[in-house]
């Protein structure tokens, strides 16, 4: 069996390998997300994030996987003007918003390193292609409907790169227009990111979720990195390079 | 995670429960106490799974399993709670250079589908009741 499923980090992780027939690679790629989820989740009195969080070691003493995740985190905060954070109220650390991404990468640096050129990473509705799929071609991959999960509203060729969706299906933001307070602007519910790779889009994707309206305009001016916004009115904006993904 | 908002709208308890998960998606299921648990070495019997709608919010939560050579393939999302709320206005001032459309549905055929991430009880528990039906 070459497409798998399993659930780690509370999230489906589905890892679609053609031509893996007998290899044990699901099984290593997989341990890729569980050790992820050993050392980086807050809610795990023994991860390295949690003995960091209540002191338990120092800055000096951290494994380089966590001085990878931390820079990664600092940067994102100074380019988004303080968009993307991962403190919390009460000055401990939540990485998750960093590691997902991080550990998608990852898992498909593994795959390349061991000769599994054509892959699908899916994370959570975050993912990583590589190659082709079994039928040799290009990986094909839909962006959510928000508003009816069954359906999708465009398909896009990632063409070896990576796509992430940050949203809230629950309810739109509900954003008021500062100078006519009566007047509601419908906010974004989803916007969908597509970048080199799947970390640079889920890092984008979560910062420019959390901007708003304005989240679609921070890709448009970022190089390399395109965007399909979604709005609670039913209407989609999208930057300027995104169609050259769209196949439909 | 992707979804930081929406990760953030559940309890600190049930992302405690979420995030302590474990490889094995059988064992991890089972540390929810749940009316009837999934076995830590069980074997999924091959078709599609249907789990309940679950209610979360502003709406319900239903997955369906789908089950290969005793292996889960995939988990779909039937529902998942929207505010339907919706209405057609559009705001003519708001970003006028991008170009703006209605969306669509498409009836393409895509292999992966990306969306904000499903993390949630609601989530996990249809899910568990899919697998629950596919016990051999």
């Amino acid at each position: 069996m070459t497409v798998e499923t399993r659930i780690i980090m509370g999230m489906p992780i589905t890892l679609d390998i053609p031509n893996s027939e007998g290899a044990d690679i699901h099984e290593r790629v997989f341990d890729v997300f569980n050790d992820a989820d050993k050392r980086f989740s807050p809610f795990r009195p023994d991860s390295e994030v949690s003995r960091f969080n209540s002191g338990e070691i120092d800055a000096p003493a951290l494994s380089s996987q966590m001085r990878d995740v931390l820079k990664i985190a600092h940067d994102m905060q100074e380019i988004t003007d303080g968009y993307f954070d991962i403190r919390r109220e009460d000055g401990t650390i939540d990485p998750s918003g960093v590691v997902k991404g991080w550990a998608i990468l990852g898992a498909a640096r593994l795959l390349e390193r061991d000769g599994f050129g054509n892959f699908c990473i899916d994370a959570g509705g975050d993912i990583q292609v590589g190659g082709r799929d079994a039928r040799d071609r290009e990986w094909s991959i839909g962006i959510r409907n928000p508003f009816d999960p069954r359906q999708i509203v465009k398909a896009i060729a990632p063409r070896g790169q990576g796509v992430a969706t940050s949203g809230n299906y629950i309810r739109g933001d509900h954003i008021y227009d500062p100078h006519d307070r009566a007047a509601r602007i419908e906010g974004p519910v989803s916007i969908t990111v597509i970048g080199h790779d799947v970390l640079v889009a889920d890092l984008h994707a979560t910062a420019a979720f959390a901007m708003g309206e304005q989240g679609i305009y921070y890709i448009e001016a970022l190089d390399g990195v395109e965007a399909y916004q979604i709005h609670q009115d039913g209407t989609a904006v999208q930057t300027t390079g995104f169609k050259e993904f769209v196949f439909s | 995670m992707t979804s930081r908002k929406f990760t953030s709208a559940l309890s600190g308890t049930v992302l405690a429960v979420l995030l302590s998960s474990t490889a094995a998606s059988a064992g991890f299921f089972s540390s929810f106490s749940q009316p009837r648990q999934i076995p830590a070495n069980a074997q999924f019997q091959d078709g599609t799974w249907t789990g309940s709608p679950v209610r979360q919010y502003y709406g319900y939560v239903q997955v369906q399993a789908h089950v290969k050579n005793g292996k889960i393939a995939s988990i779909d999302i039937l529902r998942s709670p929207t505010d339907r709320r919706t209405s057609r206005y559009i705001n003519s001032k708001a970003l006028p250079m991008l170009e703006r459309e209605i969306v669509m549905a498409q009836n393409t055929n895509v292999s992966y589908i990306s969306g904000a991430t499903l993390t949630s009880q609601a989530f996990l528990n249809s899910a568990n009741d899919a697998l629950l039906k596919s016990l051999k």
